[in-house]
């Protein structure tokens, strides 16, 4: 457990269940209200820390994903909103020629500027951005897509200095307020739903847990404070998002090196012993504060190094479950 | 089979059309739950149980006499890491069902595997659905188990894994090459190939009175699991008896698998009779105090709906 010696960053991709309602959902605003229009779609997915020690958990894309956070009133602590991009082709060729490296960026431009305007302090779950890309084959009740979470790249590796197990980190005393804080945390409505988090520590072992827009109140005090989020693995590695909450705490907070912590709960309730507190070191990155830079992003579901993203495999999903047809037939 | 079938859901709609949802509780009686004591039932498993939310559902499918926000219970992603069918056959060679020693809650649970069989399944710390395997009493430890986390905070018997054994999986080494990112995949591990996840959700089945349980399964890659494969984690005595694939009253898409909710009026009456008789009144959203009525063999319908008595009677954290 111990780690031995600083190594580069490995985090643990985020896996996604796009529900057989999601796809209804959008076969029936295509043929309702879209039609060929295949302009990109605001869409909300929902994420969630760990909840079982076994299985990661998925990245939720449901029925209620067709509308975006602004007009979606759906979530709760099993279903942080987390805003998203549709990009529905009208047939295989479209969908096959997407520029998926390009429309990356773009999604990742999108964070980069949330990030130094501001707007995460607002809203943290933007950092969690998600890109959709599909061909629904409405005739043959067939849908491919690929989901991406778009992460900005630093210009050099970002360094783990170390990795422990929360309860092995902090003291007994420390584990104690810290729970309670987490539990209080995810008790109210308006906090549960946020996936990143302060959680400062005095010196007499008292922890809060506190919005991201505080950091500059809770710098510089002699206190402990580490950097918080919902963290969806279940393995020895920190999740996903904490990549694109470095570079958040980089270019706002101007630091190079940062204490995390990666949220896990067990069944619903914080899970100390599995939560992780780290700590890495990374160099500020150059030109990210230029208006208009277009970062690296890498971040396609599946995708592997070094192999182009055409090669990529579409996934698949059959719908004649839910065509009334193919219903009717079972009957007869 | 099918026509049957489409028959007699004209039927209960209509019956659930022209009658009115059940407002008075008759609870002890009949073993039927109303509709407030549902609501009430299902506040309590959601406080106790946080993975457990409340839902809309589809606006189209929304039933009147519930409140909006409170249609159905879900909770999500819950893994099934073994086939029922491989465990029927460690359940056959391990013989004889044991009871298990009551704990200091006076509950004791009936375990259908051998002394050895229930030690291993410690180890492994089998999250929750291991397995939905409704029939055999081995549903009846495992569901409960995965809710005492509610009230007893950490587990005693629980394996801290250590985090070198998580790196120990031969992908580590191959990030080596690579940039400073890793998508780390899931290590080539047997059991989490095969493991499936099942999202669970309860409804109120205006007809019958009571919860209704109902189970959306997804295979190893998180996509949809057809419903005969959702058969494969179900005793093979229920799959398409009591367990039947139907479309789900609260969400438009797709076909999802659901114990038959006919029968537990009836098991549920016997579970509180054998509770009044040792003079414990049985309450829908509290936990009974004293011990919980034990299933026999001879009992199949309590074993079979065990599960319910578990969710419903807040015996459930």
């Amino acid at each position: 457990m111990e780690a031995a010696a600083a190594r580069p960053l490995q985090v643990a991709a985020i896996g996604v269940c796009a529900e057989t309602g999601f796809w209804d959902s959008l076969r029936r605003l295509k043929l309702d209200v879209l039609g060929t229009d295949d302009s990109p779609i605001p869409i909300t997915g929902y994420y969630t820390p760990r909840q079982y020690e076994k299985i990661a958990s998925l990245f939720r894309i449901c029925p209620e994903s067709i509308l975006p956070p602004s007009a979606n009133s759906f979530g709760d602590r099993n279903n942080c909103p987390v805003p998203g991009t549709l990009l529905n082709t009208n047939n295989m060729r479209g969908f096959q020629n997407l520029d998926r490296a390009l429309i990356l960026r773009a999604e990742a431009k999108k964070i980069l500027h949330d990030i130094s305007s501001g707007n995460v302090e607002e809203n943290p779950s933007l950092l969690l951005r998600f890109l959709v890309i599909s061909f629904a084959d409405l005739k043959n009740w067939k849908v491919y897509y690929n989901v991406a979470f778009p992460s900005l790249v630093f210009d050099s590796k970002i360094t783990l200095l170390s990795l422990k197990f929360a309860s092995s980190a902090l003291s007994q005393e420390e584990v104690t307020s810290l729970s309670k804080a987490f539990i209080e945390w995810r008790k109210s409505s308006e906090t549960t739903v946020v996936p990143f988090f302060l959680i400062n520590i005095t010196q007499d072992s008292t922890a809060t847990v506190r919005h991201l827009k505080d950091w500059k109140a809770c710098q510089g005090n002699g206190q402990k404070l580490l950097f918080g989020f919902y963290d969806h693995g279940n393995r020895g590695f920190p999740g996903w998002a904490l990549r694109n909450y470095i570079a958040f705490v980089s270019l706002r907070c101007k630091i190079e090196k940062v204490q995390f912590f990666c949220y896990r709960e067990k069944r619903g309730h914080p899970d100390l012993q599995q939560s992780l507190i780290g700590e890495a070191s990374f160099l500020a990155p150059h030109g990210w504060d230029a208006p208009d830079y277009v970062p690296e992003a890498i971040g396609w579901e599946g995708e592997t190094i070094g192999k182009e993203y055409k090669e990529m495999k579409p996934k698949e999903i059959d719908l004649s479950s839910i065509n009334p047809a193919s219903q009717d037939e079972e009957k007869q | 089979m099918q026509v049957k079938q489409k028959v007699y859901e004209l039927y209960k709609g209509t019956v659930e059309r022209v009658t009115g949802p059940r407002t008075v509780s008759a609870f002890l009686e009949k073993g039927v739950l109303s509709v407030p004591e549902f609501i009430l039932a299902g506040d309590n498993l959601v406080s106790k149980c946080p993975t457990w939310s409340w839902e809309a559902g589809d606006p189209s499918k929304r039933k009147p006499y519930l409140p909006p926000d409170k249609q159905f219970l879900v909770t999500r992603n819950v893994p099934c890491l073994r086939r029922a069918v491989s465990l029927e056959e460690e359940y056959d060679a391990a013989g004889a069902e044991v009871v298990l020693g009551d704990d200091e809650d006076g509950e004791g649970w009936l375990a259908t595997h051998g002394v050895q069989a229930s030690k291993q399944e410690e180890e492994e710390d089998i999250p929750s659905m291991d397995t939905l395997n409704i029939g055999k009493t081995e549903g009846i430890k495992s569901i409960p188990s995965y809710f005492n986390a509610g009230n007893k905070g950490e587990e005693e018997e629980e394996d801290i894994p250590d985090m070198d054994t998580y790196e120990d999986t031969g992908n580590y080494s191959v990030a080596t090459a690579q940039p400073s990112y890793f998508v780390a995949e899931e290590p080539e591990d047997d059991n989490i190939l095969r493991t499936r996840t099942y999202d669970v959700s309860i409804t109120y089945d205006k007809y019958y009175q009571t919860p209704r349980v109902w189970l959306t399964g997804y295979d190893e890659s998180r996509m949809p699991l057809k419903p005969e494969l959702v058969f494969e984690d179900i005793s093979q005595d229920h799959a398409r008896k009591t367990v039947t694939i139907e479309d789900h009253p609260h969400l438009s898409a797709g076909k999802h698998a659901s114990v038959h909710p006919c029968k537990h009026a009836a098991v549920m009456k016997k579970i509180i009779d054998v509770l009044m008789s040792r003079g414990v009144e049985p309450e829908v959203d509290k936990k009974a105090k004293d011990s919980v009525g034990r299933p026999t063999k001879a009992d199949h319908g309590a074993n079979n709906h065990s599960l319910w008595k578990d969710l419903y009677m807040q015996d459930v954290c």
